[in-house]
């Protein structure tokens, strides 16, 4: 479904993805780890060209999307994302929040686009809060609306970006839960998490990534439990402490 | 409810403050007045104020109509010129970055001097030179202020809600529209007022190239001998216009505040009718305001405003 295919970029001078290469098949839950700065939050805005990649192909079913005859934001419908910041719209409800991408891109109509963005934020179980403002809302439903406006758009698969490292601890789980559910509904995901728990039960494999490089890759059980590398174990010793 | 005499004092409200001092500025200013009048050997000549009120109202309406012209053409101008100054190319926000510079640092009265002195020796024949003089002279002043206005109010609008709006499909100006504008518009509509009414009392200058509005008219009326109450006429006429402008913003800020974002007022009991605290007023109003309120959004806190509705309370946090 989603292929990374030799991905370069620099920044400036900084060579942040040197060369990743991947693959994520349809109902694949897929967890990149690695230290902070190794380029996994770039990685994955590569994948939805939010980031455009220097050198390297990303495909999504077979097409080459980050070519110039390809529209960025068609991608984008495609593959949806959630950030660590939750940065849901400040100024809208939590419906609109969920509703403004198929107002705005789909040129859904209005009650459809309600009808839609309250099934998907009940799926978050947050139907009681959808005239809620974001500044209104607890961290963990903040980032469960995030979900629901990702999903709206029926997306092939969702990028999740560090999801639960903004929360407080108490609010962590009802996201993890949601994001379960949602794998186990056959939501083919790339979750960049320290969320060792999350990892083992739920991702089917998991891929670690130090310095713009993939070190490993392989099952849950491969690369958290007895990684090979030196690296990989230094960094697992660090987390699971 | 009997009164506990435990209770602790209040603090004070810096809103009554702030309305108090203002009662007070007005007390005295009529207090100065009646003795003004009561000075029988130079009595206020009402009969001459009543006679004359109307030439300058016809002033006042030319002062509006300039001021807002101006107003609006600047607001165009100032839009593009801020948007421009937020580019990641270097020689359109440098340009931009210079036309800034170069209006804030000059004086509005020499600015209307050279525009004044150009316009006369490259289009010697121009028709109504004055009018078009003074309307050009305030529209440019105004586009520079307002300019660096929409440069802050789009720079606060936190990069991530960007990234957001983009990745569910908007383009660019998709995200500008539904997104940005909609949230920076909240941010600049306080500092924008004050623009206007500044530039409504900046109109004044205009008198000196003779543009009869509302200073001009006044002038010429003084030549009658009546000083003060000619002058007692424009300041409160002036006043007539630009503090029902403030209420009016006051008012339509109140009604489009994004509820639960912003400096929580405490409200106690019943909040006086229009009161806001003297800091959200500051706030609202100058460019140090609105500075710390772009930091606090780049902190990915808050910025403006707290709901009336006093259930959103409870429905915080569960």
């Amino acid at each position: 479904m989603i292929r990374v295919e030799g991905i370069h970029k620099w920044f400036g001078t900084l060579h942040v993805l040197k060369g990743i290469s991947f693959e994520v098949k349809k109902g694949d839950v897929l967890v990149v780890i690695g230290p902070s700065g190794s380029g996994k939050s770039t990685l994955l805005r590569c994948i939805n060209l939010l980031v455009l990649p220097d050198e390297g192909r990303v495909l999504i079913d077979g097409v080459q999307v980050n070519s110039p005859k390809i529209r960025p934001e068609w991608v984008r419908q495609q593959v949806g994302m959630v950030f660590q910041q939750f940065n849901l719209f400040a100024h809208l409800t939590a419906l609109e929040n969920v509703t403004l991408g198929l107002r705005k891109v789909r040129k859904v109509r209005e009650e459809e686009a309600k009808r839609k963005g309250k099934e998907r934020l009940a799926r978050v179980g947050l139907v009681h809060k959808i005239d809620a403002y974001p500044a209104e809302l607890s961290g963990g439903q903040q980032q469960r609306v995030a979900i629901a406006r990702a999903l709206a758009m029926d997306p092939k698969a969702v990028l999740f970006d560090e999801p639960t490292s903004a929360l407080d601890p108490e609010f962590i789980k009802e996201v993890l839960d949601v994001m379960t559910r949602l794998a186990r509904e056959g939501m083919t995901m790339v979750v960049v998490s320290h969320e060792m728990g999350f990892a083992r039960n739920v991702a089917n494999r998991v891929l670690f990534m130090d310095n713009g490089l993939v070190l490993e890759e392989g099952t849950p059980e491969e690369v958290i439990a007895a990684p090979r590398h030196e690296r990989t174990r230094a960094f697992m010793n660090k987390i699971l402490e | 409810m009997t009164p506990n005499p435990e209770e602790p004092p209040l603090r004070p409200r810096i809103e009554q403050l702030g309305e108090k001092a203002g009662a007070v500025v007005l007390v005295v200013a009529v207090a100065l007045g009646l003795l003004y009048a009561m000075n029988l050997n130079e009595p206020l000549d009402l009969q001459f104020m009543a006679g004359n009120y109307e030439v300058l109202l016809e002033g006042a309406v030319l002062s509006v109509l300039v001021t807002g012209a101006a107003y609006s053409s600047g607001m165009a101008l100032g839009f593009v010129f801020g948007w421009l100054r937020t580019s990641k190319h270097r020689i359109p926000r440098g340009l931009a970055t210079g036309w800034v510079e170069a209006i804030r640092g000059t004086p509005l009265f020499v600015q209307l001097l050279f525009l004044y002195n150009v316009l006369l020796y490259y289009f010697p024949t121009l028709e109504s030179r004055l009018l078009v003089t003074g309307f050009l002279a305030l529209a440019l002043n105004t586009s520079a202020y307002q300019a660096e206005i929409f440069r802050a109010g789009l720079q606060s609008v936190a990069a991530g809600q960007v990234d957001a709006a983009r990745s569910i499909g908007l383009t660019y100006w998709g995200a500008m529209r539904t997104v940005i504008l909609p949230q920076a518009i909240r941010i600049v509509v306080p500092p924008l007022t004050n623009e206007g009414i500044s530039l409504l009392k900046a109109s004044s200058l205009l008198f000196y190239i003779g543009v009869q509005e509302l200073t001009y008219e006044g002038r010429i009326l003084t030549f009658g001998g009546k000083l003060v109450e000619t002058y007692l006429m424009v300041t409160a006429i002036y006043l007539a216009m630009t503090v029902p402008m403030s209420k009016i913003i006051a008012w339509l800020e109140r009604r489009y505040r994004i509820p639960g974002l912003g400096i929580q007022q405490e409200v106690r009991g019943r909040p006086a009718r229009g009161a806001r605290s003297l800091a959200a007023r500051v706030l609202g109003i100058d460019g140090a305001g609105l500075r710390m309120a772009a930091l606090m959004v780049r902190r990915g806190r808050v910025l403006i405003g707290k709901p009336r509705r006093e259930s959103r309370n409870e429905s915080g946090m569960d």
